[in-house]
């Protein structure tokens, strides 16, 4: 079926030089083009209407790499890559502007390595695939942030393999213009004994999904799934999480925290796997949710399906206003009103930023959560 | 009452005649006393040359012979009055008053905010002579604690604004959910007073703090609350504590994710601000917050913690007590601050509380037990039962009412 990638995809696949890469590329371009990108009668997209995603007419932007020596060290994991789970994965995979990163074996790196996605101009779409390889016994940090200046699409992917003892924190900012569309599929697998660390703000776009997938992979791992959604206007931002305790004796903590003002709506939906062998798993998620308008809206779907009875399994999520008696505490110290109610949301909010290990991010987004608020609090 | 006989600042070489005067005039008592005692108030000359470096000594004289003389001590805001002695030839003519006029006198000029004293059961003269000058007895003290010779200590505020209305409750009627709980209660609070508000269970005294703070929940039925004359019930909660009013939390609420300094300097800027005066930029505050920690003894490391989140018990009240002394409220309202204190916790929050007592302000203790009197002496006891008031007086009511179980008062509730 034609649509309106369809040239574009044709003029891009020539400059691809790597033939297993390219038959990649058109078979997912296939795929996108039979199916098209999902409707709400999909259940996992029952809350998120990306028909605007489809209307509007975008150039791709950016450019593929196809250095076939460095890329061959990751064919295998982009290879693995599930392209057919909806047309944005398919439609990520035909255009994927490739950035692969190894963090070597055994190696500590005090700094962390940051990946900026910049949206071009207008009614540009990109679509970035990040592929990370920690190596075994390795530890870093990633800052993933992505910005745009205008109504831009960004349609993005990340493959994260952290090996066998290795130790990967992960932050990932998104702060888009107020007008783009986002989405994004985060895949992580994990090695025995590994640690993994996520951190996931969102801030931007007006219309922003987000689907993280956590699977262990072998005993012994850890990890935490954190994130803050913040919306104001009409944005809409939805996340769907899956952690998969595929093996024994691994452990996931999960806390995701919405704060939604105006019209804004927030949709998280989070399952959690216990597979059959999985015995040992100790698994917690919560989700918490602030409501600062009475249009605002979220729908909250924390499951845990489990099938294993020697597990310690904790979830939950809440949708509610500021609570009382802290406000009232805050007023009794001379807080005005307007001022308690921010410090209150800010402090809701500072729960996940304050996770942020790089300060000079913490503090930008400090300020962003501010300016969200409208407030002056001399941080 | 003060007397025409010159009263004057003595000097090093006066020693030897004060010493010789507190020897005449003591020796009458010398057989009440312990011979270590005796040492202590009749010091000899060269001890008293040297506490010309302590603080000023006066001398009163009749025809250019010294007759009288009284010492001071500085203790922070407080002025320790001792050795005070007038010739038995020179009594009835007015120089103890002229003498405690002095140093009252002294005291103000300084910026000093009570006068205090320990003396003897048996100096009665003495003793006659302080009450008739304002003081009031604060508490027995025991013979271990001072020479084996058991006294009392007494003490008197200093400041033009003593006894000046902070607080008035009149008939006031209020209550919850349409439940009325309190039921027509009076209350009258002075600057430079401690109040302790003591009832049993159920008896209306944290309905009152709740009220009283401006709690959304509580609703008042009738009655009036004037505070320093006006209508404290129409203020909000927030301008309420920017007028000086504050209340310690008898659970004080965790505010995750903001930093015990960031919210401190939030609520000591919106006060300044209010006042016209000039904020605190977070440095600044800093150093502001770190002098006032050490009136609860709280390690500077708490400030960067979320309010009271994962405190235990005990650090949370100090953290009350912290923010009440950044604040320096006019009025403060201790709700159960002792509830859940072990007794080292409750000696800390208690001595920062002490600290805080001056002349211009006022405490109200709202307490169930009688353990934290032991360590804030209050000027006025009230006793609460069944909404209203039944019964006040002074810091002996608190232990009658330990003895006697609030059964004693209860009855009166509606007998009155």
């Amino acid at each position: 079926m034609l649509n309106q990638f369809t040239e574009q995809f044709k003029e891009s696949l020539k400059s691809e030089e790597n033939a297993w890469l390219r038959g990649l590329r058109a078979d997912a371009f296939s795929f996108f083009s039979a199916s098209g990108f999902p409707t709400v009668q999909n259940e996992d997209w029952k809350y998120t209407n990306v028909g605007k995603v489809g209307s509007e007419q975008w150039k791709v932007g950016g450019k593929s790499l196809s250095d076939p020596e460095l890329i061959g060290a990751f064919e295998a994991l982009l290879k693995n890559f599930d392209y057919k789970r909806n047309g944005f994965t398919a439609l990520n995979l035909a255009f994927a502007d490739i950035v692969c990163i190894r963090i070597p074996k055994e190696t500590k790196l005090e700094k962390p390595i940051e990946v900026l996605l910049t949206g071009d101009d207008e009614n540009t779409a990109n679509f970035p695939h990040v592929l990370i390889i920690a190596e075994a016994g390795s530890k870093a940090r990633i800052l993933e942030t992505y910005t745009s200046l205008g109504k831009n699409f960004t349609n993005t992917a990340v493959q994260i393999v952290v090996e066998d003892n290795a130790n990967l924190t992960h932050y990932r900012v998104q702060k888009e213009s107020a007008e783009a569309f986002h989405i994004g599929t985060t895949d992580v697998t994990l090695g025995r004994g590994s640690l993994y660390d996520s951190t996931n703000i969102n801030l931007g776009a007006v219309l922003s999904r987000h689907d993280i997938n956590v699977k262990f992979s072998a005993e012994g791992g850890e990890c935490f799934v954190d994130g803050l959604y913040m919306l104001n206007g009409s944005q809409h931002s939805d996340t769907h999480s899956v952690i998969d305790h595929a093996m024994p004796n691994c452990v996931s903590h999960q806390t995701y925290k919405g704060v939604l003002n105006d019209k804004s709506r927030g949709v998280f939906n989070g399952k959690v796997f216990v597979r059959e062998n999985a015995s040992g798993t100790d698994a917690k998620q919560s989700n918490k949710n602030l409501l600062l308008s009475n249009e605002a809206r979220v729908d909250t779907k924390p499951q845990l399906e489990i099938f294993n009875d020697d597990v310690k399994c904790a979830h939950g999520a809440t949708v509610g206003q500021l609570e009382e008696e802290e406000l009232f505490y805050l007023l009794t110290r001379g807080l005005n009103n307007e001022l308690a109610r921010n410090l209150l949301t800010y402090g809701f909010a500072e729960e996940i930023i304050n996770k942020i290990g790089i300060e000079s991010i913490k503090k930008q987004l400090d300020e962003a959560v501010l300016n969200r608020l409208n407030a002056n609090l001399e941080a | 009452m003060s007397s025409d006989v010159p009263i004057r600042l003595a000097k090093v070489e006066d020693a030897r005649l004060i010493a010789n005067i507190l020897r005449e005039a003591f020796a009458e008592f010398a057989a009440n006393y312990t011979p270590e005692a005796m040492v202590v108030v009749t010091p000899p000359a060269d001890e008293i040359a040297g506490r010309f470096e302590e603080g000023p000594i006066w001398v009163a004289e009749i025809n250019d012979e010294i007759v009288a003389t009284v010492s001071v001590v500085p203790e922070t805001e407080w002025l320790y009055i001792r050795s005070m002695a007038v010739l038995p030839k020179a009594q009835g003519l007015g120089i103890g008053h002229g003498l405690l006029d002095a140093i009252e006198k002294y005291g103000i000029e300084n910026g000093f905010n009570r006068l205090f004293l320990y003396t003897t059961h048996f100096s009665t003269d003495a003793i006659r002579l302080y009450e008739k000058h304002g003081f009031r007895r604060v508490r027995d003290t025991s013979a271990e604690e001072w020479f084996g010779t058991p006294g009392l200590s007494m003490d008197k505020k200093l400041g033009k604004d003593i006894g000046k209305m902070l607080l008035e409750v009149k008939d006031l009627h209020a209550g919850i959910e349409g439940k009325e709980i309190l039921k027509g209660l009076n209350l009258q609070v002075g600057k430079g007073e401690v109040h302790a508000i003591m009832g049993p269970n159920g008896s209306g005294k944290s309905t009152l703090s709740k009220v009283l703070a401006g709690h959304p929940t509580y609703e008042v039925i009738s009655g009036e609350v004037l505070y320093e004359g006006r209508n404290l019930l129409e203020l909000e909660p927030d301008e309420r504590a920017r007028e000086g009013l504050f209340m310690a939390f008898q659970y004080p609420v965790e505010v995750p994710g903001v930093s015990n300094s960031q919210f401190l300097r939030l609520a000591y800027n919106e006060k300044m601000k209010h006042h016209g005066l000039e904020e605190l930029d977070p440095l600044e505050f800093n150093d502001y917050l770190k002098e006032k920690a050490k009136i609860v003894d709280m390690d500077p490391q708490f400030f960067k913690r979320s309010v009271n989140e994962g405190f235990s018990g005990g650090e949370k009240k100090r953290n009350e007590i912290l923010q009440m002394a950044v604040l320096e409220p006019k009025l403060a309202i201790l709700d159960e601050t002792d509830s859940g204190l072990d007794i080292d916790a409750l000696r800390i929050v208690a001595e920062g509380v002490n600290k805080l007592r001056n002349a211009e302000s006022a405490i109200v203790l709202v307490t169930h037990y009688q353990r934290l009197l032991n360590f804030i002496v209050p000027d006025v006891v009230h006793v609460m039962a069944n909404g209203k008031i039944v019964k006040e007086g002074g810091k002996e009511l608190a232990l009658e009412l330990e003895e006697k179980g609030y059964d004693w008062v209860k009855g009166a509730a509606s007998s009155r």
